[in-house]
């Protein structure tokens, strides 16, 4: 099905547009939203809400701009949005452990080791991931968009809406913050 | 002795240097992961709860809206049918408006009369 065809069935509502559609994006996406939230079942989740957004904006989507652009920056947005949510929810989380129903709430949201990494590298993995949420997101969407899912400069400057050359400082300035950070993480651990 | 601790101080920022590489490099040739095989139908549950839900949103509003236009019809009618008339008002408006206490008129109305 050619990108017109597909976007004038999802406009008007046509299911077998919209099957194309998630057969099409929904490992890409799944994977991009685990590598944000960490948690196979979150993410499933999380990659659901993107195709309801999707099937709900795709009124608002102009035509003459690129569909798969357009998903992975709904999946952006959607990520960071939850992502945020469940750091509020572990704040409030603390406060019911004070209380102790601390149990109750560690079991949400617990966070995996990504599965797609080879047993050798699952320990440096989790070290790292521990670091990239410490950068700003401008610098981890780069960041996991170039080293995770694979996308060019160019690819990533569309999504986030950039220029290729803002994306080549970013990616640069979030490479020097996790090698500083994983330096001072290596020297206290005494590697 | 100062050359040994400098020789040791490099092979440290070596290792390290290597170290933080790899694990920045750890995530090179990650394999990609796959949704559960009814990713579709539970996304598609999902869509159709929230229609219903939708619809049966829509259908309360309505309802609620019909009813106000209702008993706003009633009020307006019960309040077209029990005309009074203007002097039963003016008559209403002056015993909720006349003072108690006597005024300076009946004061006249007193001398006039010695």
């Amino acid at each position: 099905m050619e990108q017109n065809e597909l976007i004038a069935g999802l406009k008007s509502h046509d299911e077998e547009a919209f099957k194309v559609l998630v057969e099409q994006f929904k490992d890409r996406i799944y994977n991009l939203c685990y590598s944000y939230v960490r948690n196979a079942a979150e993410s499933e989740d999380l990659a659901q809400e993107v195709f309801i957004e999707v099937y709900n904006s795709i009124g608002r989507f102009n035509e003459k701009a690129d569909l798969s652009t357009w998903i992975y920056r709904i999946t952006i947005n959607e990520a960071l949005q939850m992502i945020r949510k469940k750091k509020a929810q572990k704040r409030f989380g603390f406060v019911f452990s004070l209380f102790g129903n601390e149990e109750k709430y560690s079991s949400l949201h617990k966070e995996e080791v990504h599965p797609g990494v080879s047993l050798e590298n699952r320990e440096r993995s989790r070290v790292l991931f521990s670091q990239i949420d410490k950068l700003v997101e401008n610098q981890k969407n780069a960041f996991l968009l170039i080293k995770l899912e694979g996308k060019s400069y160019q690819e990533v400057a569309d999504i986030m809406q950039t220029t290729v050359s803002s994306v080549e400082s970013l990616m640069h300035r979030a490479k020097a913050n996790l090698k500083k950070w994983l330096g001072s993480y290596y020297k206290i651990t005494e590697l | 002795m100062a050359g040994i601790i400098l020789q040791n101080h490099r092979v440290m920022n070596d290792k390290l240097k290597r170290e933080v590489d790899k694990t920045i490099d750890s995530l090179d040739g990650v394999a990609k992961l796959k949704t559960s095989p009814y990713f579709y139908t539970r996304l598609k549950a999902r869509i159709e709860e929230q229609e219903t839900s939708w619809a049966a949103s829509w259908k309360w509003s309505l309802a609620g809206t019909i009813l106000v236009i209702i008993l706003n019809m009633v009020v307006m009618l019960n309040a077209s049918y029990s005309e009074v008339s203007e002097e039963e008002v003016i008559e209403q408006l002056a015993m909720e408006y006349s003072s108690q206490g006597p005024s300076i008129y009946n004061n006249d109305l007193v001398n006039e009369s010695e």
